[in-house]
């Protein structure tokens, strides 16, 4: 197998990661913008070539049927893809993001990028990278279903269906964080991993929506993650909850002192109820098979 | 208190509280007051979602939903009266699961009371904000609790006949969740038949199939992981389907992901055979799960409705459905349960 330098790594890592939010970016923004799109386009069409190339490299030895079914799959989807923009022309965000090439290109990448480079993993950078990629990804490409781009919360109008809406979004990103927590809780030895991830993820986020205001409640969530993973390394559940409820909550305290929150306040509480339900559990339910099993 | 010797006790009575050692008794025993239990939630929801209701907290539907609170409070003081009678301590006779249904009836009861408060305080709320009121979150978190006895306790080794009760838990908890849940539930409102690609309508639709498809898969992930006979799957989200269906009369999604559930019950049995391990199915079910709902979902619409949305953002919908309930099932997997103890 041949030795790839774990700083190429890293760097392919991040340029996967943040082409498909850039172009997210550029397609959040006025029509003027959209030829910006393009040109994102097809650059993480070309990173995730790269990234194919990349994986066939580090598992052809050990899995070579594998790795090249996959790194053929993904050069095709990324043409395929590429294709398809130039017949099609670009949509409308999220329906441009939800194209079936769109979806497999960047689960591929989330995938790559979270297994790959947890295994080569020897820095504090690539192991962050590694467990909150598919957050920061995931979040990055549907940002206008993001609590922290599109906030429902502070405008009115849209009645019900809006309401419920944002609060399905909170909750899809509140049952994303918890994944994404309850992961890195079995990951040990790396200092201030949670905070550097989750100061990513707000960095993205706030580039989407620009606006700083999520940012220190995003870096308190993740340095309280990892105050507890020092202090009670035991406490798994408990370093889950906290913080995914300090978000929660928080969210509706920073967004009432920078701005109105249109919700009433029975709904943001029950929204925080909710939420706490939805990571009880989550965190809580074993959904582990024995190896082995039959 | 001193109990009551067993021997003393009349014949009856003593088979009764001997039988209640036996948690598959116990399980028999909560079981229809479960059903009348979370049968009255659905009953009272679909009045409210049928006109059926006005402004008072005293209508048959809360009858009939806080008899069966009454029914269960019974049940399970019948479990309190049995480790008595046994000369036992029910605090430690009894698993940990029954001694928090123990402290949540109570809760549920106190919950009611602080809802009349409510409503008599701030009205009658409408939609969402009635889903969410404090009081109604409450009652529905310690249904849960309840409700959730015989999944808790669930031993694998069981027959699958003495398995029903965990798989009625698991439905009940499930359903109470899709019914707070309901606000954005594809069976309640039928976006993809009532908007139009552009408006806001489009997106709403597709994160509530997401979701709550994303969820279909998890349960029925984890009914594999936990061993559930043949059948079980297809039992459970069919039920769900029509008790949810009752909010909105769509009952015609039930044929659609019963459907669904039976053909990922059917894969699986084939990669059973072909010696794929548990771990194995239990992705492909929770992947091949969401994507055949939403496939159907979409498939029932087009065959019984108009469907408006292009086959790109159908097929999208179906494909993100299945990627992202395997790859939660993934990441749900990679830790063992007991790890995450406190």
């Amino acid at each position: 197998m041949k030795t790839i330098d774990s700083r190429f790594r890293i760097g392919i890592a991040i340029l996967c990661l943040s082409l498909p939010v850039y172009e997210s970016f550029a397609l959040l923004q006025p029509d003027a913008l959209l030829q910006w799109a393009s040109s994102f386009h097809l650059l993480s069409a070309v990173a995730l070539c790269i990234a194919a190339v990349l994986f066939w490299n580090t598992a052809h030895a050990s899995k070579p049927v594998a790795a090249w079914s996959v790194t053929l799959l993904m050069v095709s989807v990324a043409f395929l893809d590429v294709g398809m923009q130039w017949v099609q022309g670009t949509d409308y965000l999220i329906l441009n993001m939800m194209q079936p090439f769109h979806v497999i290109s960047i689960t591929t990448i989330a995938w790559i990028i979270g297994s790959r480079t947890a295994h080569s993993a020897d820095a504090v950078l690539a192991h962050s990278i590694a467990l909150f990629a598919p957050l920061v990804l995931l979040w990055g490409v549907i940002a206008t279903w993001s609590p922290f781009v599109a906030v429902y919360a502070e405008s009115y109008g849209g009645g019900d269906t809006l309401v419920g809406h944002g609060t399905t979004c909170m909750l899809a990103f509140v049952a994303s964080l918890t994944l994404t927590l309850r992961r890195s809780t079995t990951q040990t030895g790396t200092p201030g991993l949670a905070t550097i991830g989750m100061f990513v993820f707000g960095l993205t986020q706030a580039l989407l929506s620009q606006n700083l205001r999520f940012i220190p409640l995003l870096l308190l969530c993740g340095g309280i993650f990892d105050a507890l993973r020092w202090k009670w390394p035991h406490a798994h559940r408990l370093r889950v909850i906290v913080p995914t409820m300090i978000c929660v909550t928080g969210y509706f305290v920073t967004l009432r002192s920078t701005t109105i929150v249109a919700w009433d306040m029975t709904t943001w509480f029950g929204v925080c109820i909710l939420s706490a339900c939805l990571c009880g559990a989550l965190s809580s339910v074993g959904f582990r098979a024995q190896r082995g099993s039959k | 208190m001193t109990s009551l010797p067993l021997s003393q006790a009349p014949f009856f009575l003593r088979r009764l509280a001997l039988a209640m050692a036996q948690p598959s008794v116990r399980h028999w025993i909560l079981m229809p007051s479960f059903v009348w239990f979370v049968g009255g939630l659905f009953l009272d929801g679909w009045a409210h979602n049928h006109g059926r209701v006005d402004n008072t907290f005293f209508t048959p539907w809360h009858a009939v939903f806080y008899s069966g609170y009454l029914a269960v409070a019974l049940a399970l003081g019948l479990l309190v009266w049995s480790s008595w009678m046994r000369g036992e301590q029910w605090q430690s006779a009894l698993a940990l699961p029954y001694r928090i249904a123990i402290l949540a009836a109570p809760g549920f009861g106190m919950a009611g009371v602080a809802d009349l408060w409510w409503h008599t305080n701030y009205g009658f709320e409408a939609g969402i904000t009635l889903l969410l009121s404090p009081p109604h979150l409450a009652l529905a978190g310690s249904m849960v609790f309840i409700c959730l006895v015989p999944a808790r306790t669930d031993d694998d080794t069981r027959t699958p006949w003495m398995r029903i009760p965990a798989l009625l838990s698991v439905l009940s908890a499930w359903s109470i969740a899709s019914f707070i849940l309901q606000f954005n539930h594809p069976f309640g409102i039928v976006w993809p038949e009532q908007t139009r690609i552009g408006e806001t309508g489009v997106t709403v639709g597709m994160v509530g199939i997401i979701f709550h498809f994303v969820l279909t898969g998890l349960v029925g992930g984890w009914l594999l992981v936990k061993r559930f006979a043949p059948g079980g799957l297809t039992v459970v989200v069919v039920c769900n389907a029509l008790l949810i269906a009752l909010m909105g009369d769509h009952y015609r999604f039930a044929v659609g992901v019963g459907i669904a559930a039976l053909l990922t019950e059917g894969l699986d049995a084939i990669l059973a055979r072909n010696q794929i391990t548990r771990a194995q199915r239990v992705l492909v079910r929770a992947g091949t799960l969401a994507t055949l709902c939403a496939v159907s979902y979409f498939a029932v619409i087009a065959a019984t409705g108009v469907l408006i949305w292009p086959l790109s953002v159908c097929s999208a919908v179906c494909l993100v459905c299945g990627v992202s309930a395997a790859a939660a099932q993934h990441v749900f997997g990679q830790q063992d349960s007991g790890h995450l103890q406190n």
